[in-house]
């Protein structure tokens, strides 16, 4: 998260220095534009440490519960029975720190169990796949 | 005899459309490319390029015609193409939401028409999953007996004649919601535009005028495709399946089954509350016809919308009127049409600061500063009234209840949006706040839903988290005790 913010911030400091470059409007724009990656800069500093304190996710047998959020704090809750795909995703940081995200999709939304450890990553894929299998199995019981 | 008994083709005016298509798109191209004053003898080499890749491109198409084919079960219809590579794609009747027809310009030419097989999938859902091209009469005699076949009745285009309108819709409703089906804010810019295209003209100011013109134009004529598009509108229920029939120029037939909607949503626009009127709207995957979702009743009374709530889909009959959001939940409006207006003061004075600095701008004009600064905080006073005044309608506006199999969750702020959503099709659900609200106990609720554009998310206003986490726990009660079956949803 820190690798990403940093990165966040070199672009928000080539995007100031570009406006303030080349728009010469006087002291007004370079203020605003001052302000404006002060307080950016401000919030990816922080922003990690309180998203990971924020940060829960549970799987249980019919649910996937998440937790997350930095100003806006949001519970995500998606049932099993509703998945439709998961998939390990890796960045190039990630993959170089070796973490990986767990991307979930239904039929009408798709969330992301974020900054895993590469193994637990697998583990829950597996995990998820089982689940959605018996559940397949049953169904054809039934059928 | 069917022509569903054996395999069958495009019709071969397929392969003219698409020559016609590649040509223009490569006319245009090298119109573009070519330098202005090229003679003709200059432009030889792009002519005979283009004639070349015209040429490869006609085989392909003819090629491409000739072998793909499509097949009809009792169960599924199959496309099956066999060329450089082979595909096979096979549909079961039981995912098809809809087969319509459309008639595109090159149908009407050529007196065919476009059947579309729409499948309940977020995955394309603007796309339908097989189209083909046949007979205009054919393709009637087609769509008919697929019907059939997925709705297991012995269905015909004839018998749609037959069966009345669930409410007999007047010209006037159909002319009614072309006027005021659109959003209100839309309808408001455009009185606006007219008011200022007045007075620009009558203090010379043509130019802007024109532009405002331009405006006004393109909201008349969205309404007169309105009007066009739902003149003559029917709705009616057989068994299973909903039946929509409209259309002054295009005839627009459509079916689906019940099982297939997702939401109902009772939209009530500004000026259609004025009249005590309402619109209902269905989110059906595969329904995207043209971009909107499909209209299950257009503007007209309450009791009409009522009627065909309890005639047409009666399980999304929701008799609650809903619970107003609680008192505390007018901070978070008001807060935001705070910030709103803190936003827009900024923007104001760095307006007011760069006029101060430079005023070039307002001497061409012939302005002075002071009355230029006043318009500024004139115009700021407007909006940071229209902020607040928002804040006060979205408090009033948006309700939330929770029922025994649907739920309702009322949206909008000008235009309200009735939505009722089954917990069977609920996706995820996503509970947030912010931190004002989170402090007063609130949140708001996103729920996501397959809906005919693909998915949708419906967002609620602020409630008590409590009460908006119960629609997850519902959603898994249901599908721990039984009572949701996929079965019926299939």
């Amino acid at each position: 998260m820190y690798i990403s913010s940093v990165i966040s911030i070199l672009i928000y400091t080539a995007i100031a220095a570009a406006i303030i470059h080349f728009i010469e409007e006087g002291p007004i724009v370079t203020y605003t534009v001052g302000a404006i990656w002060g307080l950016l800069t401000i919030y990816e500093i922080i922003s990690p440490m309180i998203y990971y304190n924020h940060y829960r996710y549970c799987i249980t047998d019919d649910r996937i519960d998440i937790r997350k959020g930095v100003i806006i704090l949001r519970h995500i809750v998606v049932p099993i029975e509703r998945l439709h795909q998961v998939e390990v995703e890796r960045g190039p940081i990630n993959n170089m720190l070796g973490l990986a995200n767990v991307s979930i999709t239904t039929a009408g939304s798709s969330v992301t169990i974020d900054y895993l450890e590469n193994g637990v990553a697998e583990e829950i894929i597996s995990e998820l796949n089982d689940i959605i299998n018996s559940i397949l199995r049953s169904r054809n019981v039934v059928a | 005899m069917s022509l569903l008994d054996d395999k069958f083709k495009n019709h071969f005016t397929v392969i003219i459309q698409n020559i016609f298509v590649f040509l223009m798109i490569m006319g245009i191209m090298i119109v573009s490319i070519l330098e202005e004053g090229t003679t003709f003898e200059g432009a030889i080499p792009a002519l005979l390029g283009t004639g070349a890749l015209g040429l490869l491109w006609s085989l392909y198409c003819i090629i491409a015609w000739s072998r793909t084919n499509f097949y009809v079960t009792d169960e599924e219809i199959i496309k099956e193409y066999k060329f450089i590579g082979r595909s096979k794609k096979v549909v079961n009747f039981n995912k098809v939401a809809s087969v319509n027809i459309r008639r595109t310009f090159f149908n009407r030419i050529f007196g065919t028409s476009t059947v579309l097989v729409n499948v309940n999938s977020s995955v394309n859902a603007g796309v339908p999953e097989i189209s083909f091209v046949l007979k205009k009469d054919l393709a009637n005699v087609v769509k008919d007996e697929l019907a059939a076949k997925m709705y297991g009745l012995n269905y015909t285009s004839e018998k749609e004649e037959v069966y009345g309108s669930v409410v007999e819709f007047s010209n006037k409703d159909s002319i009614l919601h072309g006027l005021l089906g659109n959003s209100s804010l839309s309808i408001l810019i455009s009185l606006g535009s007219i008011v200022f295209t007045i007075i620009s003209f009558t203090y010379d100011l043509a130019e802007i005028g024109l532009l405002l013109i331009l405006s006004v134009v393109s909201m008349a004529v969205t309404m007169i495709s309105l009007i066009i598009r739902y003149y003559n509108f029917r709705v009616y229920r057989l068994g299973d399946t909903i039946y929509l029939s409209h259309g002054a120029i295009q005839l627009y037939t459509t079916s689906f089954k019940v099982n297939k909607i997702n939401a109902v949503k009772i939209k009530r626009t500004l000026f259609a509350r004025m009249l005590g009127k309402a619109s209902i709207e269905v989110e059906v995957v595969g329904l995207n016809t043209e971009g909107s979702t499909p209209v299950l009743c257009i503007l007209t009374s309450m009791e009409n919308v009522q009627k065909i709530i309890d005639e047409v889909v009666p399980d999304f009959k929701y008799d609650v009127e809903g619970l107003h959001q609680p008192k505390v939940a007018a901070y978070p409006w008001l807060m935001k049409a705070f910030l709103g207006s803190a936003a827009t003061a900024f923007v104001a004075l760095l307006i007011i600061g760069a006029m101060y600095n430079d005023r070039e701008v307002l001497e061409y004009f012939d302005i002075s500063i002071e009355l230029a600064v006043g318009a500024v905080i004139a115009c700021f006073i407007v909006l940071a009234i229209v902020y607040f005044g928002l804040a006060h309608l979205a408090f009033n506006s948006h309700k939330f209840d929770l029922g025994d199999d649907t739920f309702l969750v009322q949206f909008g702020v000008l235009d309200h949006t009735r939505a009722i959503i089954q917990y069977d099709r609920v996706q995820s659900s996503d509970v947030s706040s912010m931190p004002m609200p989170r402090r007063l106990g609130l949140a708001r609720i996103n729920v996501s839903l397959l809906s005919s554009m693909g998915k949708m998310k419906i967002q609620s206003g602020y409630f008590e988290r409590d009460m908006l986490d119960k629609v997850s726990d519902i959603v898994l009660e249901r599908l721990a005790n039984g009572k949701y079956d996929y079965r019926k949803l299939i």
